[in-house]
């Protein structure tokens, strides 16, 4: 059975009002208790009641942006520091040699393992959690470079060189944009890592951020409150993965048509 | 066709697990396993399950015991709601959590009654005398614990409520950032408190608090389902503990010492754990009117204060309070 795309639309759209439909109905019999499944209504009054008067003294947007602000800079360091020596390290196979190993080690540690170390290491403070997502975010990009760079047509860097190019303008004329579209899919990837790690670096000693407002609010076993935190971290994870697919088409639109 | 049942097949098993959520509240109608949920204290449970009279008491009815360690009431209250525990002890702040979010549990003893084995600590030369000196000062402290509603009156009562920065921490991680200079000052319990102390002093007790009628207290829940289809075993069970209780009165160095071995610890580190802490005999309790009046006034004192806090939803009213604590153990126990 062949459908056009509308109708494959049509079927996640179902699919989500079905959901609703059934969360809704599971709560409006009762089938669970309220604690174990808050009703869709109860979820949105606590989100309208959150917005107005915020969690725990602090604004609801506060919370949302120090999490945003603490992600996006991890993710920044990450591109700043992962691009270039993923670059390098793609070129260069003693560099390479040098580094890869170290990060092959550190990248399949979940971060929980280490973060009480990290807070040993460098507090409590916001240093600990960033550099905790920073370390999330890191390997994607990393890796992402080294595979573009390798993949890099050996014919083009050959003709540019026989054309009179200097290694430096290879670098940056060829080998660069040819790797720019596995750079984009290492820093959605890292986006990605980054993103499951916030509510694990927001657990210990923080004040404020999404991520801590849900285990707060375990603690008091108010459901409403993290299902209210859940939704924004999902809602605004797919919304954060649409805007990198948005840039990648605009800055790589090239990508997959050579 | 093909796609709209396998939508309408996931969905199904979607809903199964869903009411598998709360089915498994019916109890069985033997018991073979009792689950207690138990913190890292020396406490009359500790002593108890040392000497053996738990095991001993269930062993005879053919139940085995299992012990569950939690690091707060937190974690015991997401047990009790999921059936994983029957019995559990917490903080009487995690009581009064369980009580407004409706956990189907009720409270049937009071563990102990905290004194210095909670308290204030600062760091010596932090600059810290007095209360007014914690203004801007970084304090940490388990968030829904008793702790942190001693801290909290005690800065209400100084005024000094939006004036500091609290941290939600556990107690391990509170021992981490004492050490390395993060915190100034923190309202924690043992063992966490002892290592603290050797570079701090307290600036107040759960102690000091008691006597000006701020009661904070350990106490045990039993999982609704269990305590209505076994109430001979919470009897049991309460007895052991009023055993421990009575000891402790009687011959406290037996007791101490095997709580003390319970926990790994020596007889002078599980004396000044336990510290100014009372256990209170089942008798004692009704004597004084503990559970059915005076401890319900503070369960009330502490609701209101939560609520007020906005870290609760509603303060429990008296009425819910009442039928929350059952005292009709004890009274069964205490006339003996």
């Amino acid at each position: 059975m062949r459908l056009r795309k509308k109708n494959y639309w049509a079927i996640t759209v179902i699919t989500w009002v079905v959901l609703l439909i059934v969360w809704q109905l599971v709560t409006m019999y009762k089938i669970t208790p309220e604690i174990l499944l808050p009703s869709p209504e109860k979820v949105i009054s606590t989100f309208i009641s959150l917005s107005k008067n915020g969690y725990n003294g602090i604004p609801l947007w506060y919370h949302f942006l120090i999490t945003m602000i603490r992600l996006l800079s991890a993710v920044a360091l990450a591109i700043i520091t992962a691009i270039p020596l993923g670059l390098i390290s793609g070129r260069i196979k003693v560099v390479y040699s040098i580094f890869d190993s170290i990060i092959q080690f550190i990248r399949p540690i979940p971060p929980l393992a280490y973060y009480t170390l990290l807070i040993l290491w460098v507090g409590i403070g916001e240093t600990s959690k960033v550099v905790l997502l920073y370390l999330a975010a890191f390997a994607p990009i990393y890796l992402a470079c080294i595979s573009g760079v390798q993949k890099v047509n050996s014919d083009y860097v050959k003709s540019a060189e026989s054309l009179g190019a200097t290694s430096k303008q290879v670098f940056f004329h060829v080998i660069f944009p040819s790797a720019l579209p596995d750079i984009f899919t290492g820093i959605r990837t890292a986006v990605g890592m980054a993103y499951t790690t916030v509510v694990a670096a927001e657990m210990v000693a923080a004040t404020y951020g999404i991520g801590w407002m849900i285990i707060n609010a375990s603690k008091y076993l108010k459901s409403d409150v993290m299902f209210v935190g859940i939704i924004i971290l999902g809602i605004t994870g797919v919304f954060l993965d649409q805007l990198l697919k948005l840039i990648e088409r605009k800055i790589v639109f090239w990508s997959g048509k050579s | 066709m093909k796609k709209t049942i396998r939508i309408l097949t996931l969905l199904f098993a979607f809903l199964l697990v869903l009411s598998g959520c709360s089915n498994h509240k019916n109890d069985p109608k033997k018991v073979t396993e009792v689950r207690i949920g138990i913190l890292q204290v020396p406490n009359d449970v500790a002593a108890a399950r040392q000497l053996n009279y738990l095991s001993s008491y269930f062993e005879k009815k053919h139940i085995k015991t299992k012990y569950i360690i939690f690091d707060s009431g937190v974690d015991a209250n997401k047990a009790l709601i999921s059936g994983d525990v029957d019995f559990a002890t917490m903080g009487d702040t995690n009581g009064v959590v369980a009580m407004s979010s409706k956990i189907d549990a009720k409270l049937i003893w009071v563990n102990d009654v905290l004194g210095n084995n909670e308290g204030l600590v600062v760091r010596n030369g932090s600059g810290i005398e007095g209360f007014k000196d914690l203004k801007g000062k970084k304090i940490a402290t388990p968030f829904a614990s008793t702790s942190h509603y001693s801290l909290m009156m005690t800065l209400e009562k100084y005024n000094l409520l939006d004036k500091v920065s609290l941290l939600d921490m556990d107690t391990q991680d509170i021992v981490a950032a004492w050490n390395r200079g993060d915190i100034s000052a923190a309202y924690t319990w043992q063992p966490t408190l002892t290592p603290m102390l050797k570079n701090g002093h307290f600036l107040i007790t759960s102690e000091d608090l008691r006597n000006q009628n701020r009661v904070t207290a350990n106490i045990t829940l039993v999982r609704g389902g269990f305590e209505r289809s076994h109430p001979e075993l919470v009897t049991g069970l309460l007895k052991q503990l009023n055993r421990t209780h009575q000891e402790m009165q009687t011959e406290p160095k037996e007791i101490i010492t095997a709580a003390s071995r319970q926990n790994d610890l020596r007889f002078e580190e599980a004396k000044s754990q336990i510290g100014t802490s009372k256990w209170l005999t089942a008798r004692q309790m009704v004597k004084q009117e503990f559970m059915s009046r005076k401890f319900q006034e503070q369960l009330y004192i502490t609701g209101k204060f939560m609520a007020q806090q906005q870290t609760i939803d509603h303060a429990p009213t008296k009425n819910e309070i009442r039928k929350f604590v059952v005292t009709k153990y004890i009274d069964e126990l205490g006339d003996k």
